[in-house]
């Protein structure tokens, strides 16, 4: 399959107020075919938007090249650019104009204009669902409603590529799902491909045909959602919530319990009032029994237990030893 | 660079500007309201005591009278009186010993001659009433030479010089023997830096002027048939004048119309200067605005990066370049209007206060729009680079106001301004001078343009550099 997206290398430092350098991305290299949903996943800070930031235009690689449909996004901006429809975290519209007029504004700075302008305008309002709303100020929508004005600008002059930068950060249940189907109607209905952010494994897990983990600036996983699984272990993982701070003694005993592979100590926040110990084995539910009579066996108090498949939150795990969540 | 992006950026930041209530109230209404305070207060319609006292002025009496009268003197000793017991040797100088407020002939008549109560000052067209008694509102100098009284007015001792010509008595004098009035002129030497104690002593040389010709008139005309032909007698004449009944009937034709004597008022500078405060300080007040406005539309740009729809827009296929461009197009077209919906509105306000019809700004349209066009870029220029120095929208709005306030007293918008030569760094004072000298007539606006659009394009070109620089970091 054609790539759409070929980046090589891409790194990123930035200079502190102090003088000392901080590599934000430290050289990354994917590809992403057309047609499809490319998710970038990481915890915050993971250098997910700087990478978007490089790839779009808006921020100078310090060493690198991607390019865009085959152009190139420092020596072929603007071609590159024309290819792009960027929707950011954050919403970017102006709160004083309605969405049409919103709509009309990018549009213009696209190219675009009218017939053609109108008529894309009414099919982003019709695809984003607000024709009743359409001529009301943005600043009088709900933050759903802003989000899908702040989509829907990102499609107007049908990209083939869409840049969607963690959109369902503090959005309702409702909403969120929305976002989600509007992101497979791109690709099915309009054919586009679209690299998705996001730090929920679930988002993730659920859109994406393939994904690239990030972490410190740095691709540490990539593939579809069947390699990854391969590559997280075939073990499920038992996550327990212990009231306390946990002895390192416990930690020993429940990686001793049978069928037990390991157990490990996640990292906790500070002050924090339970440990969070992921113990893994082939069968968690067998295993479950066991583990929570040695846990009582040790004078722990056991506030919660899950038991979870392998996923990709498993594999930052196995990766980083730290969870996606940190 | 396409200009139709171009134009989008900018046409949709100019609307957003004068579709926002509170910008409105801050870019128009504010400085109109401050501007026509202003007017009232120093330009007529105000019942209050006159703003200032004590206007140091230098008065040089070249007259050499008339043989009987030596109008000269009169108007000198209004402005600046002889103490109490020293009465001039010179005999002339009898004949016009006025006081402040009294015309008092003594040994003549009993009864003495009450000018009107107040002192009208002209300014701006308009008659003021002050209640300030004239020896508290001048502190006059008997100065022997034009020259010593420039030099004084320039080296600061003196706010004005006020030069009486040696022809006075007898260009104004109307007798039954020279019935002939000759127009004829004082000179008023002002200090620019104060353009509001200037034109106070302006229009009191200008009313005593007006006072003394139209009186003088009256006077004649009312008593040529009674006295012998060849044989006018000042001293009767005088005498009727200071009675009662005299002053009650008389009085009313000691109006400002007809005068034959003009005032030339000159600056330091050797400039025509005519002040009206909607001019002098409502311009002043408008630039003043105008530099917020150019900071607050040019500090958008941070404000857009600050939302994300710079970042949004830098994401389409729009180069810098254009963006920026745009923007700052809109910073200038936002001042633009403000200036030209100011100036309508002064003229409008003017139009109220003096009850006339008038374009207050000059007769030269077409130098007035340079001029307009020359603030804008300037104006434009200062906020871009006041805005491109701060990092945050917050930084933005002090600095944007510390530059707005200091330009404006070094420029004059407050009604005084610093002199040597520290006014010349201020878009407030080259605009504003501008303004003053086009309603004046004067033309001589080349250095102000020049200066105004030299400086535009410097902060605008450095501004732009270092917008620019930020937004690809």
């Amino acid at each position: 399959m054609a790539a759409m997206v070929e980046v090589r290398g891409l790194k990123k430092t930035f200079t502190r107020a102090d003088g000392t350098p901080v590599h934000a991305v430290k050289g990354v290299t994917f590809d992403i075919n057309k047609g499809e949903i490319f998710s970038l996943l990481g915890p915050n800070g993971a250098g997910k938007s700087t990478t978007i930031g490089m790839i779009s235009g808006l921020v100078n690689p310090s060493e690198g090249e991607a390019r865009i449909g085959g152009f190139s996004i420092t020596t072929q901006a603007m071609a590159a650019k024309a290819l792009i429809g960027v929707v950011p975290q954050d919403i970017a519209l102006y709160p004083q104009l309605s969405p049409r007029q919103n709509l009309d504004f990018f549009g213009r700075m696209y190219g675009l204009g009218g017939a053609e302008l109108n008529k894309g305008i009414d099919e982003v309002i019709e695809f984003i669902d607000l024709k009743d709303r359409q001529n009301d100020r943005i600043d009088t929508f709900s933050g759903g409603m802003k989000r899908r004005v702040n989509i829907g600008v990102g499609l107007l002059h049908k990209p083939q590529l869409v840049y969607m930068d963690e959109p369902t950060v503090g959005v309702d249940p409702q909403s969120r799902r929305r976002i989600l189907d509007t992101v497979f109607r791109m690709r099915d209905e309009y054919k586009m491909t679209v690299l998705y952010t996001t730090h929920l494994m679930e988002e993730s897990q659920e859109l994406s045909d393939r994904v690239a983990i990030i972490d410190h600036g740095t691709i540490i996983a990539m593939g579809t959602q069947v390699e990854l699984m391969a590559q997280a272990g075939e073990e499920d993982r038992l996550v327990l919530m212990v009231t306390g701070n946990a002895p390192e003694s416990l930690i020993t005993t429940l990686g001793a319990v049978t069928g037990v592979t390991k157990a490990v100590r996640e990292p906790s926040e500070e002050g924090a009032e339970e440990t969070r110990i992921s113990v893994y084995a082939k069968s968690g539910r067998t295993a479950l029994p066991d583990v929570l009579r040695a846990a009582n066996d040790a004078q722990a108090i056991v506030a919660s237990v899950a038991v979870k498949e392998p996923d990709l939150e498993t594999l930052f795990l196995n990766l980083t030893g730290r969870a996606l969540r940190d | 660079m396409s200009l139709r992006k171009i134009l989008t950026i900018a046409w949709k930041d100019v609307r957003g500007t004068f579709t926002d209530r509170n910008l409105i109230l801050i870019m128009l209404a504010a400085p109109l309201a401050i501007s026509t305070i202003i007017g009232l207060t120093f330009g007529g319609v105000s019942q209050g005591a006159a703003p200032l006292k004590d206007i140091p002025i230098a008065v040089v009496n070249l007259d050499e009278g008339t043989g009987e009268m030596n109008y000269g003197n009169i108007v000198a000793n209004i402005l600046a009186p002889l103490p109490e017991g020293e009465a001039s040797d010179d005999p002339l100088a009898q004949t016009g010993n006025f006081n402040a407020n009294t015309l008092a002939v003594s040994g003549i008549d009993t009864q003495p001659f009450t000018c009107p109560q107040s002192v009208e000052v002209t300014s701006g067209g308009a008659m003021q009433t002050s209640n300030t008694p004239l020896d508290e509102l001048l502190e006059g100098v008997r100065v022997s030479s034009p020259e010593e009284a420039r030099a004084g007015v320039e080296s600061g001792l003196y706010t004005v010089a006020v030069i009486i010509p040696a022809t006075f008595s007898s260009d104004v004098g109307y007798t039954p023997t020279d019935q002939n009035l000759t127009p004829t002129t004082i000179q008023v030497y002002a200090d620019p830096a104060k353009p509001i104690s200037s034109s106070i002593v302006r229009s009191i040389v200008e009313q005593v002027g007006v006072r003394l010709a139209t009186g003088n008139v009256t006077l004649s005309s009312l008593l040529t048939p009674i006295m012998p032909p060849g044989n006018p007698n000042p001293l009767l004449i005088l005498s009727v004048a200071g009675s009662q009944a005299f002053a009650q009937g008389i009085s009313c034709t000691f109006e400002g119309v007809g005068s034959p004597i003009s005032i030339d008022q000159q600056t330091v500078e050797g400039d025509d200067f005519v002040f009206n405060p909607l001019v002098v300080i409502g311009s002043a007040q408008a630039i003043f605005f105008a530099i917020f406005t150019a900071n607050g539309s040019a500090s958008s740009t941070i404000e857009e990066r600050k939302n994300g729809t710079l970042q949004r827009i830098a994401s389409t296929p729009t180069p810098m370049l254009a963006i920026l461009t745009g923007k700052l197009l809109a910073t200038f077209l936002n001042v633009l209007f403000q200036l030209l919906f100011l100036m309508i509105a002064l003229t409008a306000v003017n139009t109220l206060i003096y009850g006339r019809l008038e374009f207050i700004w000059g007769s030269n349209i077409p130098l007035v729009t340079v001029i307009l066009v020359a603030i804008s870029l300037g104006t434009t220029g200062l906020g871009a680079i006041t805005a491109a120095a701060a990092r945050n929208p917050e930084q933005a709005t002090t600095i944007g106001s510390v530059v707005a306030i200091f330009s404006a007293v070094l420029g004059g918008a407050f009604g005084f301004q610093l002199g040597g030569g520290i006014q010349y760094l201020s878009v407030v004072y080259w605009g504003s001078n501008a303004f003053s000298k086009l309603a004046s007539g004067n033309n001589d606006i080349l250095l102000n343009a020049l200066v105004l659009t030299l400086f535009g394009a410097v902060t605008f070109g450095i501004g732009f550099m270092i917008f620019a620089r930020r937004l690809r970091d």
